[in-house]
């Protein structure tokens, strides 16, 4: 059985897309590298047939995460009590440690879902509200999750406060973990005028769970789109290298969801996220190579 | 309602239909406009990707109009991806619109089973030889084994013949859709 500590190392976001490719690649030099895989419980609920059996052989394979998409914890409507009971089934069967989600919300009264992820608007109500819609999931789910820090591009006017201090008041009051998207506030720094680096100083390190990175779309020079879409800058290795350094390291995985090349080509990227964590280890272990 | 509720009320309120809600106050419009264009191009394309026939008869500006449509009309319970054909479905089969195809509800039903009986494909059943029988009488000979996912279903309107080409596919058909294959 996967535990929480077999989630480490560097990983990729899996698309359906790539699994042939994994499934005949898999054990040879070009993904040595690639310690685990992540799926969203969305797409792999209820999968019957040939998506069964590729579940299958992923679990038998890699250790999985689960990031969720469609929970909508700042969503208006009441928690999907029913869906929470799926995805607690369907990671107690395939015996998956590690379920995070959004701090975003994906649906409204009128409608239902929207299915996509929309910003929550920064305030002390919105933080008392989501929190406890965490803590009602950690509850039926007899297990902490991590929310992660989303991309956003419109700034509500009645927020109270800043990004970070919101996700701090998240975390602290609903005792939750932190799924940390490294592009996402390099993405939120250039679209709102923060600097990154002081963001990141202000995480608290003992709640990340693991993080992500990826490219994204330049509009504009102060717009940036989270497209997945694209190869990692390097002002956002920069931040990468500069979170290790300041929070530990921690496992982090690679999303790509568009313009997807071949799977060697993007575990260049993997690769360079697994040397960069080797060498902040290096770096801050230098007591445990005296030892060993 | 609290305040940061309202706000995400109306913000939803706008990306389902533009035309009818404002931008909530006080939003900068250029930004609100990469909403706009991000989640409708996301629905319309998980919607757009089961049905490729009628979107082709109907015209990519036809079928957005109607994907439009659904978005904010339809109520949309399930948060899994897959199922949002299905909600698509479900809208086409209540309107009554004038200028639509007799025939595009049922047509749209028809692809969308396709893709959910893919989808449950029993892997299960081993891989065998498949034949096709020309002769009633063959089959006296054989053992058939049909797959363990179909439906048999009949529509008002041949909708597996229906194309941009044969717009109109005749009257009246039975289909038993599935892999209908006999295995021996």
């Amino acid at each position: 059985m996967a535990q929480l500590t077999d989630i480490r190392g560097a990983g990729l976001g899996l698309k359906r897309e790539l699994l042939p490719q994994l499934m005949q690649q898999h054990g040879q030099p070009p993904l040595a590298q690639l310690q685990f895989l992540e799926i969203a419980p969305e797409n792999w609920i209820q999968a019957g047939g040939k998506y069964a059996a590729e579940l299958d052989w992923l679990i038998a394979h890699y250790p999985i995460a689960c990031h969720g998409l469609c929970l909508s914890l700042g969503g208006p409507d009441p928690l999907n009590v029913g869906f929470l009971q799926q995805v607690k089934q369907f990671l107690s069967d395939f015996e998956i440690p590690l379920y995070t989600e959004h701090l975003s919300y994906c649906s409204d009264t009128a409608n239902g879902y929207i299915y996509d992820l929309l910003p929550i608007p920064f305030t002390e109500e919105a933080v008392k509200y989501v929190a406890q819609r965490i803590r009602q999931t950690q509850d039926i789910l007899q297990r902490r999750i991590a929310v992660e820090n989303a991309s956003f591009y419109v700034a509500a006017p009645l927020s109270e406060m800043d990004e970070i201090s919101f996700i701090n008041a998240v975390l602290a009051e609903a005792d939750c973990d932190l799924h940390l998207d490294i592009n996402n506030v390099y993405v939120n720094s250039v679209n709102f005028g923060f600097d990154p680096y002081a963001f990141l100083d202000q995480i608290p390190a003992q709640r990340i769970v693991y993080g992500h990175m990826a490219g994204h779309l330049q509009v504009e020079a102060n717009l940036l789109v989270d497209t997945h879409g694209e190869a990692i800058i390097d002002p956002v290795w920069q931040l990468l290298t500069y979170a290790y350094a300041k929070l530990g390291v921690f496992p982090t995985l690679l999303e790509r969801d568009s313009h997807i090349p071949p799977l060697p080509v993007l575990m260049q990227e993997v690769d360079r996220i697994a040397i960069l964590q080797q060498q902040a280890q290096t770096i801050h272990t230098p007591s445990l190579d005296k030892v060993a | 309602m609290h305040a940061f509720q309202a706000y995400q009320a109306a913000f939803t309120a706008h990306l389902r239909q533009p035309s009818l809600h404002a931008k909530p106050a006080g939003v900068d419009a250029k930004r609100m406009r990469v909403y706009r264009e991000i989640v409708f191009n996301n629905f319309e394309a998980s919607v757009s990707a089961c049905f490729p026939v009628l979107r082709d008869i109907l015209g990519p500006r036809r079928f957005s109009k109607l994907v439009r449509q659904c978005f904010f009309s339809q109520q949309f319970n399930s948060p899994l991806f897959k199922d949002i054909p299905g909600h698509f479905v479900t809208f086409l089969r209540a309107q009554i619109v004038a200028d639509l195809p007799a025939y595009t509800a049922q047509l749209a039903h028809y692809e969308w089973i396709e893709l959910l009986l893919g989808q449950q494909v029993d892997s299960a059943t081993p891989d065998s030889v498949v034949e096709h029988f020309t002769q009633g009488q063959a089959l006296l000979h054989r053992v058939v084994q049909l797959c363990g996912v179909y439906q048999l279903l009949h529509y008002d309107y041949a909708v597996h013949l229906l194309s941009k080409k044969t717009e109109y596919g005749g009257d009246d058909t039975h289909v038993f859709t599935g892999v209908s294959y006999a295995r021996v």
